[in-house]
């Protein structure tokens, strides 16, 4: 393929011509980037979301009543013993209802008819970052749920089976369609190359007549090609971008009691998915000529 | 023409050619040497094109063997082909001119396809219509014109490349007298030069006034060859 200023002319000079089929290419390359771009978007705030659950996470351990202090100090020990546990912490009963005064001050109406304190002692036991798969946080908490002393191991057990099973399914998805939106997309360039190419069929004849090598004939549809891909991705990704932007203006007020910011991706991301939505616009092209001068 | 002389440009041995059970051509074994000017005639269904046609590889022989050039066409990879092409100057008999191209663009393409630089296609072509005397209609599109400004055009896009065998297909059969004797005068030209001038024509006039060697073809046989 040569890209020169004649060829680059003779592509959008066919453009032109052929208005219509090109934007009809270029509108499904946009959909196929947006609709890719939006399961992109959700694994990567979900995944996001996942490592800074991750890196708060920690077991809350009730303690008995009426525990002695001795064998709350050894409880204690043994659990800081333990290889995936970076620290233990002591929470009193009246320390656990001061934070939650605090943490829940809208509704402190709540507490003003309370009588005694309802919680009981607690261990927060912080886990060392490297060992935060939900395997072994289970074995720990099993492991907590031995001690005589303990009454109580909460971790939150069901919603982070969901989170996770949801962030690998979202991830699958964005994989499966990626796929899927690929091949659709390699499919419709293909199929416009392939027409531009029949509706220009004596054009090329005589250019093959006239002494032009293959590389001349197919270079403007390879340029072609390529622009589909990049200004279809490119479009693709600005439709993402605005509409991520109105929607995540309200979602972000929404979100922000649970300190959670979705946030859109990076630059390099959207980088290589606009290089891949090239790469779609060029194979398309590479199918279509293969066949295309195999024939004539 | 003394052939010890000059060098076969065309050489032809015992070339067939069918169209399914059809023969086209049959037996045809002949040289042609560089800078001549031949006609090929015939009645119609001689297989005068047919001839032009497989010097240009646009038809393969279905037997012999044919060299152009020294390029042994039986052994020639289809990927190559513009290699051959480039050694022609075709004239097509419906001028095959590209409508969506202006006559600049029609015959700058064959520049822009060997490569050459845009200055240097201006200058050539600009000069090369100059010559055929068409320079001011070179902004406009083929079906706006006269079917003699259209094989002027064709002639410029044939001579253009500066190719070493012009091969022209009733290049008169569609135009007017005056128009006729123009492209002929041109065609003359450009064989004055040095090019080879292979015409297929059925026109006997044409061949009167002209001084060339005629290679008479009757149901695809070689029937007289006059010098």
């Amino acid at each position: 393929m040569i890209i020169n200023s004649s060829n680059f002319k003779r592509s959008l000079k066919d453009i032109k011509n052929n208005r219509f089929l090109h934007s009809l290419t270029l509108v499904t390359i946009m959909l196929s980037i947006l609709i890719v771009g939006t399961f992109v978007l959700f694994a990567s705030n979900a995944g996001e979301l996942l490592d800074r659950w991750k890196s708060g996470i920690k077991l809350l351990v009730y303690i008995e009543d009426n525990v002695s202090r001795s064998e709350l100090n050894r409880t204690r020990l043994e659990i800081a013993d333990f290889d995936e546990v970076e620290k233990v912490e002591f929470v009193s009963a009246e320390k656990g209802l001061k934070e939650l005064k605090e943490d829940m001050f809208r509704q402190k109406s709540i507490f003003e008819n309370l009588g005694n304190n309802p919680l009981p002692d607690s261990f927060e036991v912080f886990m060392k970052k490297e060992r935060k798969d939900l395997k072994t946080i289970e074995a720990l908490v099993k492991k907590i749920e031995q001690f005589q002393s303990v009454s109580e191991v909460e971790y939150g057990k069901e919603w982070i089976g969901r989170f996770v099973k949801v962030i690998s399914l979202s991830r699958l998805a964005a994989i499966c369609m990626g796929a899927v939106f690929f091949m659709v997309t390699v499919f419709i360039v293909a199929n416009t190359i392939r027409l531009a190419l029949y509706s220009r069929k004596q054009e090329i004849e005589i250019m093959q007549l006239v002494g032009a090598d293959n590389r001349f004939i197919k270079s403007p549809f390879y340029i072609q090609g390529l622009l589909h891909g990049a200004v279809g991705g490119t479009g693709g990704l600005l439709i993402l971008f605005l509409l991520f932007s109105l929607f995540s203006m309200n979602m972000n007020q929404d979100l922000s009691s649970f300190m959670i910011k979705i946030k859109f991706m990076s630059w390099q991301a959207a980088l290589i998915i606009i290089f891949c939505s090239t790469i779609v616009g060029w194979l398309g092209c590479y199918i279509s000529i293969k066949q295309f001068l195999k024939y004539t | 023409m003394n052939p010890s002389e000059v060098p076969a440009i065309v050489r032809m041995f015992n070339i067939y050619k069918r169209f399914e059970k059809m023969p086209a051509l049959s037996d045809i074994s002949l040289e042609i040497y560089s800078g001549e000017m031949v006609f090929i005639t015939g009645p119609s269904g001689a297989g005068k094109t047919t001839f032009l046609k497989l010097l240009y590889m646009a038809e393969t022989a279905t037997a012999g063997q044919l060299l152009i050039g020294g390029l042994n066409l039986a052994r020639m990879k289809s990927s190559k082909l513009y290699q051959l092409r480039r050694k022609f100057g075709i004239i097509f008999q419906d001028f095959k001119l590209i409508p969506s191209m202006t006559v600049f663009e029609n015959v700058s393409l064959v520049l822009e396809a060997m490569g050459e630089k845009k200055k240097l296609i201006d200058k050539k072509v600009s000069k090369v219509l100059r010559t055929v005397g068409i320079e001011e209609k070179k902004d406009l599109y083929p079906p706006s014109l006269s079917g003699g400004e259209q094989q002027r055009a064709a002639v410029a896009r044939a001579v253009i490349g500066e190719p070493d065998i012009i091969l022209a297909d009733e290049p008169t059969g569609s135009l007017d007298p005056e128009s006729a004797v123009i492209i002929m005068d041109l065609l003359r030209e450009f064989n004055q030069k040095g090019t080879t001038l292979i015409i297929a024509t059925h026109s006997r006039e044409l061949i009167k006034s002209n001084r060339g060697r005629v290679i008479q073809l009757n149901k695809g046989k070689l029937v007289e060859e006059v010098l």
